[in-house]
């Protein structure tokens, strides 16, 4: 399999939840694809059942959490080779996981820490997400986090993901709340920060929305937990108006909505700006 | 890449309170250590301190969620007897919750921690707790490696354990996350037939001696015949008995006929 080949288009798809199931099998019709988290299918095959009667109706793409591609310990060869496993089940188009550090030098943080971004770096990070896209025989995007704290650095983050990318040929899964959520805490300009991306290596959105009560310290908090967001809907038309993706996903990580109906306003808005700008 | 660096400074600052108390007192040794430039790091230490706070508390609040999620009367034993700085920094910051491997080792790390704490009384509870709580990650670690051939007699399925505690600890686990008090429930021998489901949920039976010991020598190398000999029960009620645990949904494989 060649990991760069042209991958499909999946159109609209929602984030796999346990507590959004009965409501996802429901409405198929209007979810295009299905995001896993890879991380609650690794450990036990067991649990490959639902991903298959998933699968029946949905494609499946598996999003990871603990590759850890920004650590500077060496790449976990056994979790990537558990997600590629995962990845053949489900005969997923793409893997994702996140650009940043979950764990570093022995300390585990079981969480997504932005990396120090130095040009040195992101080579080193490069070279890792490359050997995972290797591994794993198919298509491997790397996702911009929400952080609250920067390390010292000589990149800005738009820099640090050009540079990883023009170190590798993986993808972008870019996720537009977290754009907006760091220009809000961290006072730049999101439509700017897009165009200085390589927008070309973007085959993957995410759409989410925050609370408005999720404020911490003065800092918006990225918490996955509202309907999307007028601002982040039209970063995604900001977006597609300059590259065309793969796959847009709609992610709701907690609060889940009693009527589903939330969700599947999501997903409609989303494909309202997807056919206005010319996609499918 | 062995040398300090600043990425292994930020994990210290969000797990550990006495590095950020460091960072705050006395930036520049901070920068000298990790190789960072000296202002910078001032300002990390002053304008970036807001931002490592809410840092360090969304990383403790997920650290703490996953506990929650997959060991939570043994992080509430943990948590009457120290606070969560102590639970992540000692405990959290160096395992991995997301491989059965690792919440293995979070549960013996956390008893550990609880029964340094918690004085002599509560030990043996915290320990059962502690192996109470770890058993499905357990034996979905060990049903992972495979199922062995049938043997000659019956066997218990990969996901399938009869377990003695020295409480009832199904009991003592669900008053703990009551918040209901538990002693009274100590020292009380107890034997527990415990199935795995795929995604790790957990079918508890509790079970009599007798069946306990029967299940016990279920390990295939033994067919009924010799079972019942060994038990001195006849050979229709070792029968009946496995038929009966079979009825409740539990996994007996059989052995050829004797």
């Amino acid at each position: 399999m060649n990991p760069g080949r042209v991958l499909p288009n999946l159109g609209v798809g929602l984030g796999y939840r346990a507590p959004l199931h009965d409501g996802i099998l429901e409405h198929h019709r209007e979810i295009d694809w299905l995001e896993i988290i890879t991380d609650d299918y690794l450990h036990d095959p067991g649990t490959w059942d639902l991903l298959r009667t998933l699968r029946d109706r949905f494609p499946l793409v598996p999003h990871g959490l603990e590759m850890s591609v920004g650590s500077r310990d060496p790449l976990d060869e056994d979790y990537v080779r558990a997600v590629a496993a995962v990845a053949d089940a489900v005969d997923a188009p793409w893997v994702s996981d996140h650009l940043c550090f979950t764990r570093d030098q022995g300390i585990e943080l079981g969480n997504l820490t932005p990396v120090h971004r130095t040009a040195a770096h992101a080579r080193y990070i490069a070279a890792k997400a490359q050997k995972a896209q290797d591994l794993l025989g198919r298509r491997f995007l790397l996702e911009n986090i929400a952080y609250y704290v920067d390390l010292p650095g000589e990149l800005s983050e738009a820099e640090m993901i050009s540079e990883v990318m023009r170190h590798c040929d993986c993808g972008i899964l870019l996720d537009l709340n977290n754009v907006a959520v760091n220009a809000a805490n961290h006072g730049f300009d999101p439509f700017r920060f897009l165009d200085s991306l390589p927008l070309e290596r973007v085959e993957q959105v995410h759409l989410a929305g925050n609370a408005p009560d999720q404020v911490q310290e003065g800092f918006r908090f990225d918490a996955h937990d509202d309907e999307v967001s007028d601002e982040v809907m039209e970063l995604l038309a900001h977006l597609l108006e300059r590259q065309e993706v793969k796959g847009i996903l709609v992610e709701r990580d907690e609060r889940f909505p009693e009527d589903f109906g939330e969700m599947l306003t999501d997903l409609r808005r989303a494909r309202a700006i997807t056919a206005r700008e010319g996609v499918r | 890449m062995s040398e300090a660096t600043p990425q292994e400074l930020l994990a210290k600052l969000l797990t550990d309170p006495r590095a950020l108390a460091e960072l705050r007192q006395n930036p520049d040794a901070c920068a000298a250590r990790y190789g960072l430039p000296a202002q910078e790091v001032r300002r990390l230490s002053t304008a970036g301190m807001p931002g490592l706070r809410v840092a360090a508390s969304v990383t403790r609040w997920k650290n703490l969620s996953a506990v929650m999620g997959s060991l939570p009367a043994t992080l509430a034993l943990c948590q009457a007897v120290v606070d969560d700085d102590t639970i992540v920094g000692e405990v959290l910051a160096h395992v991995r919750m997301t491989t059965p491997r690792g919440v293995v080792s979070a549960g013996e790390r956390l008893g550990e921690l609880a029964s340094r704490h918690a004085g002599d009384a509560r030990r043996s509870v915290i320990q059962d707790v502690v192996r109470y709580e770890t058993l499905s990650y357990e034996i979905r670690e060990h049903a992972a490696q495979g199922q062995p051939d049938p043997g000659r007699g019956p066997s218990l399925g990969a996901c399938v354990r009869a377990v003695t505690f020295g409480c009832p600890v199904a009991e003592v686990q669900r008053r703990i996350l009551a918040g209901r008090p538990f002693e009274d429930l100590r020292e009380r021998t107890t034997h527990y037939l415990v199935s795995v489901r795929p995604g790790g949920r957990m079918r508890v039976h509790r079970i009599p001696e007798a069946l306990r010991d029967l299940l016990g020598l279920c390990d295939g190398s033994r067919p009924v015949t010799v079972l019942s000999h060994r038990l001195g029960m006849p050979t229709d009620r070792v029968e009946q008995a496995l038929a009966k645990v079979r009825a409740l949904g539990v996994e007996i494989r059989t052995g050829p006929a004797a």
